[in-house]
């Protein structure tokens, strides 16, 4: 009896490992930097508690953006800020929504050492991939070298630069010459993004944010009840307090909630604050001049302009089914 | 063999050539400075710059007057019309000269760009 239960241990023993062999050798073997670093963003080993990726807050299906207002991380910590799409960054200044970062390597790393995020030390994270050995030789055969946090931020930020998207019908519209990739609504809504809503003082460039390195106070900081103060955190400039990096346009339709606190939760209540801010937030200290009258916008206004946001909105998310 | 030809007959028909007429079409811009695109001058007045891959980079109006070129565009002050000198080098590729833009980024990118006509065959 004591022989059979030894076999019986024995087998499924061999059965848990060879499952898990199985497992790890169907991965596909990264063969570039990009791909290893698509790997690395997928992968929960870069935090505390092996709980969590990168893309558990940047989600693929929200064109790498979080339907969370604000991100939660380890251990259901709950994070101040909205976290942006990751989508279209190759061509950006700055990163994270007071600029903190000023390259896409050095971004890549702070999420992951963050207490409120991914929580593990960078040299723990570089330790556990040594101790690895299916990362230890993927990035002995693509860096030379083994794995460090330089060419850990490589890898996640040279992965991130591939995900531009350009396949639009705004694109189609507006490279092809196609009159009927957009509606007539949308491209009402394209003058008025350019002109009476204003969106364009700031949202302009190849993907609407001014090349990613200009910051804006749009309202939303009152020192009461919205008291993140911005870029100011950073800078410690009294000027930077309530201002914000200007995000990214591509895709916004499918990346709410919206703001750096994600306190809009649909396109429609975008374009409502803007069009009056001061109703949603009545006494903001140092909003943007561009901001101080109300736009006047009409129903049908609204809804031009929203059509105009959802044609910015990448092919390969339209024809996906939530 | 057959695939050979076809691949290289549809890479003639989108090559680029030089041919005379105004600036309406698309052009191909050279900029030796930068990342290449490509510009389309409609005949309404708007233009589109893109990229090779097909990304808008920017959108605008522009308007000519002999060989004066005006430009405005949404990166800039939408009302400032930022003016240009067309210097023709052949029949269709054209060189651009400042005379006057008070916005910096755009004159620093324009200045001295040479355009030529992309025609498909």
């Amino acid at each position: 009896m004591r022989k059979i239960s030894f076999l019986v241990l024995v087998m499924a023993a061999i059965l848990v490992a060879s499952f898990s062999f199985t497992r790890r050798s169907e991965q596909e073997i990264p063969q570039t930097p990009a791909a290893l670093g698509k790997m690395l963003f997928f992968d929960p080993i870069l935090s505390r508690h092996r709980s969590i990726s990168c893309s558990s807050c940047h989600r693929e299906k929200y064109a790498f953006a979080d339907t969370s207002a604000t991100s939660i991380g380890e251990l259901n910590k709950k994070g101040s800020r909205n976290a942006p799409s990751v989508m279209n960054v190759s061509g950006s200044g700055s990163f994270f929504w007071d600029g903190r970062a000023s390259s896409l390597e050095e971004q890549a790393l702070i999420p992951i050492a963050n207490p409120a995020e991914m929580d593990l030390p960078v040299d723990s994270a570089v330790r556990r991939l040594n101790d690895d050995v299916q990362y230890l030789r993927y990035f002995m055969a693509i860096f030379k070298e083994k794995p460090n946090a330089k060419n850990l931020g490589t890898a996640i930020a040279i992965f991130e630069k591939t995900l531009n998207t350009y396949n639009t019908p705004f694109e189609d519209w507006q490279v092809n010459d196609n009159d009927s990739a957009v509606s007539a609504s949308a491209k009402r809504g394209f003058q008025l993004f350019n002109g009476k809503a204003r969106c364009a003082g700031c949202h302009f460039g190849g993907d609407f944010n001014n090349g990613g390195t200009d910051y804006r106070n749009i309202g939303l900081f009152d020192g009461k009840q919205l008291q993140d103060s911005g870029r100011a955190v950073i800078t410690r400039s009294p000027d930077d307090v309530g201002r914000f990096k200007i995000p990214n346009l591509r895709n916004v339709a499918i990346t709410a909630p919206y703001m750096h606190n994600g306190i809009f939760r649909h396109l429609r209540e975008v374009i409502e604050y803007y069009n009056d801010p001061d109703k949603i937030v009545p006494h903001p200290i140092n909003r943007d001049p561009l901001l101080s009258s109300p736009l006047h916008l009409s129903e049908i206004e609204k809804e031009d302009l929203e059509n105009f946001l959802r044609a910015l909105t990448d092919k390969r998310f339209v024809t996906t089914p939530e | 063999m057959k695939k050979t030809l076809i691949g290289l007959l549809t890479g003639l028909s989108f090559s680029f050539t030089l041919i005379s007429g105004p600036i309406t079409g698309r052009w191909k811009v050279y900029d030796p400075r930068g990342p290449q695109f490509q510009i389309n001058f409609r005949t309404d007045n708007s233009f589109t710059a893109y990229s090779n891959e097909g990304k808008v980079l920017i959108t605008g109006n522009y308007r000519t007057d002999k060989d004066t070129f005006l430009v405005n565009d949404l990166n800039c002050n939408a009302a400032y019309w930022g003016k240009y000198q067309l210097n023709i080098i052949t029949e269709d590729s054209v060189a651009f000269k400042l005379i006057s833009d008070t916005c910096s980024g755009r004159s620093e990118a324009v200045n001295g760009i040479v355009i030529a006509r992309l025609k498909q065959k």
